[in-house]
């Protein structure tokens, strides 16, 4: 159908302050002009009138009248006479306008650290508020027909609980709906009161459990828990723990139960000490490795950890909240972030979303290093990954006098002088070495000839003093350079895989345990990461969190991350050829390549 | 050349892990006419002694033992052929079968240990990895093994050293083998609990637990 001369009319949005002008169509959408025009309009509910969101104000010009349920939002905002809806404006003329700042969609910042992410709220659960017109309803036929009609979707999904909560509500007032993921009604209440729409971002470590509450409507973080993961009593690494699940089914539901008490530990406090009501939070997106994944919804592991290791799962629909017994609302869904392999989970494919490599075109590398050091390669449209058995040296696991980063632990070594300096957590007397810390040492014994690059203490010493009662022996040298080749050997192996020599990398990503206090330079020394300049080697901090706070936030990325991972290529070091002459090969310390 | 100054060479060839070095002293031994049977025992095997000993002195690490019980293969691989064609009838010190349990990929630990055992005269017949329990029974009966040694090097595959011990039993061939096992995550305490006959930390301590266990230590 052609359109009428009048209505392909062009006419002219002029935008203050400035002279910005955006040109429109006759009988145009006001929303849709300003989105094209580059304009960051928040359309929270999708020009459906219905969020007031996207208010601007009317300095000149004629528009369309205000509808009913314009004017009770503008009501319950107590808007100026010439606030009006964006979405519910069809342009009749020329017209100037001003825009709120409350009216622009805020981005919200996903990393804490190493690189400027950005993305828009989004969130997977929004909530509308919806007044009911006695004229419209009667017209509806039934309250469900209105709410299709009000919402604007056709094939809006329910439970029956929830068709029967519609039947509560005293149509003289307002209610607030619940919609998820833009087609389903997840929850009803009353319109009078102001609930916030919560959520939580949860990095569910097998070490700790990093846990935010989060605004869902504007992105704030409003609270932040960090515990041990109670787990631990089970097992320190993912392989004891499987091996404690397998034991017996009695197991299994201990190490669930376990961290599902703990999250609801979690939750309670966010209430006492921040106020924010569990009925209120809406959503939960945990990120985790596959093990953690598994054990949390109670799901054996026993295939995950023998060959051809493979998990039940890689991604799932969102679980009801009250499905976990997690002491959110009951129809709060819960997102696990999909897992790329058994041994590559939700944590790696959260962080490598949160900062944003998948759009980047590479090469470059992603590396989170813990007993697990996980390493992801990305070339043009290429993406390897593999996991490496690190070993929990570099979490001062295995060592004679290791140590997590903890008060007094030494994560730091200099040469000054040709004398050794050390600097220790919250600088408190030192009794032990934490992986940074151990890498500089290293480094600085290399150097001085004090180990061999064949990890030999020189002399036939059995031991290197560092301090009193604090030393490096063999064996712990030997532990290093086991745990210095695993990962080296992963690096080369997905490298040679992409045709890709390490030089070509634009730059290698640190996620994970390590932060800034590793030393670069010193990690180069001993080979750790290959040599490449110090610029190029960037610490992203806790990608797992973010990642949760991003899927969290921007529902989108949900679908981005899961048709990403149909682009990755596993890769299991172990089935490679070259495997044991590059491990053997590794195991000598010294800057590569 | 002498025959002892060849001997401390050939020794010093696999202390150092010289592949090539090895194999043309072992050559040379030929051509000069000397005993093979005495050459190993004179001239090689004190070498790869003395690399046990480094690396129970720490000295010593999985590149340097992987090199020398290489190179100590390789002239093994020389000498042998003549041997047998002097029929000397020269005896395997024992034979043993060894292999990564099914479920478990991981082998470089199994084959160190297989490289260590064969460079010190054992027979040994290398399954590989991810190798199903009837297949280590097979093979031992097929070869008239003497020892069956088993690597796990996760604690969710360790289960499958206890299950062919168990099979063992039921097929009433336990008695008919020794068997030991290692691997990352296994204890003398596990291979106890098992009833495994040996348990060895390291590849260097195997060839110590299989010359026990069949009772042929050779004189330092």
């Amino acid at each position: 159908m052609g359109k009428s001369v009048e209505t392909s009319k062009e006419i002219k949005v002029m935008i203050k302050p400035g002279e910005r002008i955006i040109q429109g169509e006759m009988g145009e959408n006001l929303a849709q002009i300003l989105k094209r025009g580059g304009i960051n309009l928040n359309t929270w509910c999708n020009l459906r009138g219905i969020c007031g969101k996207c208010a601007i104000e009317i300095i000149e010009g004629r528009v369309n009248e205000k509808k009913e349920e314009e004017i009770k939002i503008e009501k319950i905002k107590k808007w100026p006479q010439n606030y009006r809806l964006a979405c519910q404006i069809y342009l009749e003329g020329d017209i100037k306008i001003k825009i709120p700042e409350e009216s622009i969609i805020k981005d919200i910042k996903i990393l804490d650290r190493g690189l400027m992410i950005k993305k828009e709220i989004e969130p997977a659960i929004k909530k509308y508020q919806i007044c009911f017109v006695h004229n419209d309803l009667i017209k509806a036929g039934s309250i469900l027909n209105y709410l299709r009609e009000k919402l604007k979707i056709e094939e809006l999904k329910f439970s029956l609980k929830s068709l029967e909560s519609l039947g509560h509500f005293d149509l003289e007032n307002d209610v607030i709906i619940y919609i998820y993921d833009g087609k389903e009604l997840v929850r009803i209440s009353k319109g009078v009161l102001p609930s916030p729409l919560l959520g939580l971002a949860i990095d569910l470590g097998t070490t700790t459990i990093v846990m935010e509450a989060i605004d869902l409507e504007s992105g704030e973080i409003l609270g932040k828990q960090t515990d041990f993961n109670h787990q631990l009593s089970f097992g320190s690494d993912v392989l004891s723990r499987i091996a404690f699940a397998c034991a017996s089914p009695d197991n299994l539901k201990k190490l669930q139960t376990t961290v599902i008490d703990e999250l609801n530990e979690m939750i309670e406090k966010f209430r006492d000490d921040c106020g924010l009501e569990e009925e209120n939070f809406m959503e939960a997106v945990i990120a985790c490795n596959t093990t953690m994944n598994h054990l949390l919804l109670g799901l054996p592991v026993a295939s995950l950890a023998r060959a051809p290791f493979i998990s039940i799962f890689s991604s799932i629909e969102p679980l009801r909240a009250k499905e976990l017994n997690l002491r959110l609302n009951p129809e709060a869904r819960i997102f696990i972030a999909p897992n790329i392999r058994s041994f590559v989970g939700g944590d790696i494919s959260a962080g490598l979303m949160a900062a944003g490599l998948f759009e980047r075109p590479g090469p470059f590398a992603f590396i989170d290093l813990g007993t697990n050091g996980e390493i992801v390669i990305k070339k043009d449209d290429q993406i390897v990954v593999t996991s490496t058995a690190a070993g929990p040296a570099f979490e001062g696991g295995n060592l004679s006098c290791g140590l997590p980063a903890v008060d007094g632990a030494i994560w730091r070594a200099e040469l000054i002088n040709g004398e050794l300096k050390i600097e220790t957590v919250n600088e408190r007397p030192a009794r032990g070495i934490c992986g940074s810390g151990l890498i500089d040492l290293l480094a600085i014994f290399l150097q001085q000839g004090v180990i061999k690059p064949d990890g030999r203490i020189a002399q036939g010493r059995e031991k290197i003093e560092i301090q009193d009662n604090i030393f490096l022996t063999q064996g712990d040298i030997r532990q290093a350079q086991l745990a210095c080749a695993a990962l080296k050997t992963g690096f080369r192996l997905l490298l040679e895989n992409l045709c890709l020599d390490p030089r070509e990398l634009q730059a290698i990503y640190l996620a994970g345990g390590f932060g800034q206090e590793l030393s670069v330079e010193n990690s180069q020394v001993i080979g750790l990461i290959p040599r490449i300049e110090k610029e190029k080697v960037i610490f992203l901090g806790n990608t797992s969190l973010a990642g949760a706070r991003l899927l969290l936030l921007n529902n989108s990325s949900r679908q981005h991350l899961l048709s990403f991972l149909e682009r990755i290529e596993y890769i299991s070091l172990a089935m490679e050829p070259n495997f044991q002459d590059y491990f053997l090969q590794a195991l000598r310390f010294g800057p590569w390549p | 050349m002498e025959k002892e100054k060849i001997f401390v060479l050939m020794s010093q060839a696999i202390i150092e892990g010289q592949q090539e070095e090895a194999v043309r002293l072992a050559r040379e031994a030929l051509e000069l006419k000397l005993d093979p049977a005495e050459v190993i025992e004179k001239g090689y095997v004190p070498g790869i002694q003395k690399v046990g000993e480094l690396w129970e002195k720490g000295e010593y690490f999985l590149p340097e033992l992987i090199s020398s019980s290489e190179a100590m293969k390789a002239a093994m691989a020389i000498l042998e052929p003549e041997i047998k064609k002097q029929d000397q009838g020269l005896r395997a010190r024992g034979k043993v079968v060894i292999g990564t349990v099914e479920g478990d990929i991981h082998d470089i630990g199994k084959n160190i240990v297989a490289s260590m055992l064969q460079a010190s005269g054992f027979e040994v017949f290398d399954l590989g990895a991810d190798v199903k329990l009837e297949k280590f029974i097979e093979k031992a009966e097929e070869v008239k093994a003497d020892i069956i040694g088993l690597s796990a090097l996760l604690t969710t595959t360790m289960i499958g050293q206890k299950r062919l011990i168990e099979l063992l039993q039921q097929l009433e061939l336990r008695e008919r083998y020794k068997v030991i096992v290692g691997g990352a995550p296994v204890t003398a305490r596990w291979a106890k609990d098992i009833g495994a006959d040996g348990y060895a930390e390291n590849a260097v301590a195997a060839v110590h637990l299989v010359e026990q266990l069949l009772g042929t230590k050779r004189e330092r």
